[in-house]
């Protein structure tokens, strides 16, 4: 028996072993959600509210009143704190478009005629408050727009925001 | 060899070889260790789970009334069997969620849409009718 202690097996190879492995648990657990698929699932809110909500360029309800979303669309938010919709209603005069960069163009129009929104507050703040901002690790928003035509006969710029949580 | 260990340890005192081959050993363990940890991380029936259940959910959510769906899952399904796991695939229609299960934990993705669902899997398909 080697009464000195071994060379190779000293406390600072268990230390280095225990930070390995403590690193490696730590990230594989933290990148468990590999598949990332909020911004699908948001872009997904976002386009079923815009083909529920106009038919054939027409409104489907009454700007003046909140939509009924939920049966017009068949949703069901049922864990409200990871959703968020909102419907803004904007007069197409007062709406121009503005280039923006490669990507396309932004729509620049003055306040909203009409606002709706429906969920989750905290995700409201994050699509209202913080649009254009692309960030990592926040949940993200989708934007549509779509011109129709009210019931009153005039014309509105709709946009249509999706937002989730869930990733 | 382990004589020769022995003999070779009693010209070195401090048993050098003998040290130098159990760390090379316990080293590899250690590391082929971290490769099976990190190598199911990525590809195993956890990740697999998550797929599943997030395909789901977005064909449910992008699809239109009265569409049917049909999705080949053979691939789970001969994970699910290998592990004896004969309901790896729930939705729970109250609680608007996808619950698959294909390890020994399971694992679940919520969907938005308020449609009436019915599955059956037929051999290796999964059909999918919302209403």
């Amino acid at each position: 028996m080697n009464r000195k202690g071994s060379k190779y097996f000293t406390i600072w190879w268990f230390v280095c072993w225990a930070f390995v492995l403590g690193g490696l648990v730590i990230s594989a657990s933290r990148f468990q959600n590999i598949i990332d698929v909020s911004s699908m699932d948001a872009d997904l809110l976002a386009s079923r509210v815009t083909d529920c909500i106009v038919d054939k360029g027409k409104l489907n309800f009454d700007i003046n009143k909140e939509p009924d979303v939920f049966s017009l669309c068949k949703f069901a938010f049922r864990e409200e704190k990871s959703y968020f919709l909102g419907i803004e209603v904007y007069n197409t005069t007062n709406c121009k478009e503005v280039p923006e960069n490669e990507e396309g163009f932004e729509i620049e129009c003055c306040p909203a005629l009409k606002k709706y929104y429906f969920g989750s507050e905290r995700l409201q703040d994050r699509c209202i408050n913080l649009e254009g901002i692309k960030t990592t690790y926040m949940p993200d928003c989708k934007y549509k727009y779509v011109y129709a035509t009210g019931q009153n006969e005039i014309n509105y710029m709709i946009k249509i925001i999706g937002g989730t949580d869930e990733r | 060899m382990r004589r020769l260990l022995f003999k070779r340890n009693r010209l070195n005192k401090r048993g050098l070889i003998f040290d130098a081959v159990i760390f090379l050993i316990v080293n590899i363990a250690f590391f082929a260790m971290l490769f099976l940890f990190v190598r199911n991380s990525a590809t195993g029936p956890n990740v697999k789970e998550q797929i599943l259940a997030k395909q789901v959910a977005m064909f449910i959510d992008a699809a239109k009334n009265n569409t049917i769906v049909e999705l080949n899952i053979g691939e789970y399904k001969e994970i699910a069997e290998k592990n004896k796991i004969n309901n790896f695939l729930r939705i729970n229609q109250t609680e608007g969620k996808v619950i698959t299960a294909l390890s020994g934990e399971s694992y679940e993705y919520p969907y938005f849409s308020n449609y009436s669902i019915n599955t059956t899997i037929q051999a290796n398909f999964l059909r999918i009718e919302i209403t």
